[in-house]
């Protein structure tokens, strides 16, 4: 009994892995994807490294990095 | 308007901003720079202000504006040198134009200023996250600049006196009257551009909504009678601000400019229009007391106004605080009776600026009413003649016309048809 599911294995393990190796046979697939995910990988390091953005849309950068304001009080007087 | 914060000036909503058309473009696109994470190296080569540049950064897809822009009185300021000009000469000029730079050049409006964040000199900042917005929101666009005068008028903030009719009951904003197109200028050439804000055409225009206020549009008397003699704004304004003697310095102790008013007041006065043309061709017009002085800019050259009377300090003006009803448009003899205190007579205008303002000054007050009903009616053969033909015959008798009573002296010879209708 036992021997008789040891082959068993052997032969399932042998079809799996031959199964397995299938597509690395086909070789313009990988190819293609491979560029694919380059080009994606691109275009995202640009958004994300857009710095002006970065930081204009951040409240707290833009405070800690403020030239203070020379508040001058106006020496004006009357209506303008 | 409260100031903003430094960082709340130059905050994007990126959330927004980049569902705009504006918001395709990269920062760097229009504001140069170099991208860094670094705030002194990203701002190297910054513009800021890329508008004050249109050709190079509008024109692409705003070629229209752009074209007329540069002669339009926001980008010209011609209104200042108009003025500035007649009460000046030409040798005082680098002088006055040395005043203009400190004092009057900040108010020149860049299409950013409108469309995107509020004008300079009231500190600048972006409206909303840098959104460009078609329509410039009244009171951190218009009124920010315009505030003084027209915005207190229009918004009711001077104390006791409403405000505009077109804003209390209908919520107008100033673009409803004053369109893009108007504002944009039209003149393509410094040649054919306007002077100051009453000149060319009269844009806008009250009877473009109120048609039936034209002559043999309805049924007011007033309008019947009036409409081409007197502006919409002398029945239907009321109290608006004057100011007088406007100083300007530079400060010893800031180094930066400043200046100096000596009274800010309300009145509503009548005075006449001093130069009516085919556009506005109101024989009275209220009349606003402008702050120029003959000293005003002594700290650049003495008396550099020499010709300080070349133009009046009461000058045309046209309130934006209209009302339906009004004190003087309560009765006609409010107007018909003598009742002075309507009027820019002599008495009211200081004596050494009197002559500068002789062209506007009230000297003779519209005949009563009992006079204007007792006046004899034109025959029905006067229909083809023109009114202002009529002293030809009534001062040297011809065809045993009726002699001009002595006491029509002072009465001007376009109006004789005000009293002396047609008969029927």
């Amino acid at each position: 009994m036992i021997s008789k599911l040891l082959s068993t294995l052997v032969v399932a393990v042998f079809v799996l892995s031959a199964c397995g190796t299938q597509p690395a046979t086909t070789t313009p697939v990988p190819i293609a994807t491979e560029a694919l995910i380059e080009t994606e990988t691109v275009v995202e390091i640009q958004a994300e490294t857009d710095e002006c953005l970065t930081c204009h849309t951040d409240k707290q950068r833009l405070i800690d990095t403020a030239q203070p304001e020379e508040v001058a009080e106006s020496e004006s007087k009357g209506v303008g | 308007m409260a100031p903003l914060e430094p960082w709340e000036k130059v905050l994007v909503n990126n959330e927004t901003f980049s569902q705009t058309t504006h918001g395709k473009q990269t920062c760097t696109d229009c504001h140069s720079g170099v991208q860094s994470p670094e705030k002194d190296v990203a701002h190297e080569g910054l513009i800021a202000s890329p508008s004050s540049m249109p050709e190079q950064y509008c024109s692409e897809c705003h070629a229209e504006q752009t074209e007329t822009y540069p002669f339009a009185l926001h980008s010209t300021q011609e209104g200042y040198w108009n003025a500035i000009n007649a009460r000046s000469t030409p040798e005082d000029h680098p002088a006055l134009e040395e005043m203009f730079g400190n004092h009057c050049s900040s108010c020149h409006t860049t299409c950013g200023e409108c469309h995107v964040s509020q004008p300079k000199n009231v500190g600048g900042g972006l409206f909303t996250g840098h959104v460009f917005e078609k329509t410039p929101p009244m009171t951190r666009s218009c009124t920010a600049c315009h505030g003084s005068r027209v915005g207190n008028e229009f918004l009711g903030k001077n104390e006791g006196f409403p405000g505009d009719v077109h804003f209390r009951e209908a919520r107008m904003n100033c673009v409803k009257c004053h369109e893009g197109s108007d504002l944009h200028g039209s003149a393509t050439d410094a040649a054919s551009a306007d002077s100051h804000r009453y000149a060319g055409t009269e844009d806008p225009k009250c009877v473009d909504c109120h048609p039936t206020t034209l002559p043999g549009g309805d049924e007011n008397p007033m309008h019947q009678s009036h409409g081409d003699t007197l502006s919409c704004q002398v029945c239907h304004s009321i109290s608006y601000t004057s100011c007088d003697s406007c100083h300007v310095a530079v400060s010893e102790k800031s180094g930066k400019p400043f200046f100096e008013t000596q009274a800010t007041y309300l009145t509503f006065l009548i005075g006449r229009n001093p130069n009516p043309t085919e556009d506005r061709p109101y024989l009275y017009v209220p009349v606003r007391h402008v702050p120029a002085d003959p000293n005003s800019y002594d700290y650049y050259g003495e008396n550099l106004l020499s010709n300080f009377n070349a133009l009046p300090t009461w000058v045309y003006a046209t309130p934006h605080n209209i009302q339906k009803n009004t004190p003087q448009n309560s009765a006609c003899e409010n107007c018909h009776g003598g009742k002075a205190d309507l009027f820019l007579t002599s008495d009211k205008i200081k004596p050494e600026e009197l002559e500068a303002n002789l062209s506007v000054v009230v000297d003779a007050f519209p005949t009563s009413i009992e006079l204007i009903l007792s006046a004899p009616q034109m025959p029905t053969d006067h229909s083809t003649l023109t009114s202002d033909l009529c002293v030809s015959c009534h001062t040297s008798g011809i065809k045993n016309a009726p002699l001009t009573p002595a006491n029509h002296a002072t009465y001007k010879e376009d109006t004789c048809s005000g009293c002396h209708k047609l008969k029927k």
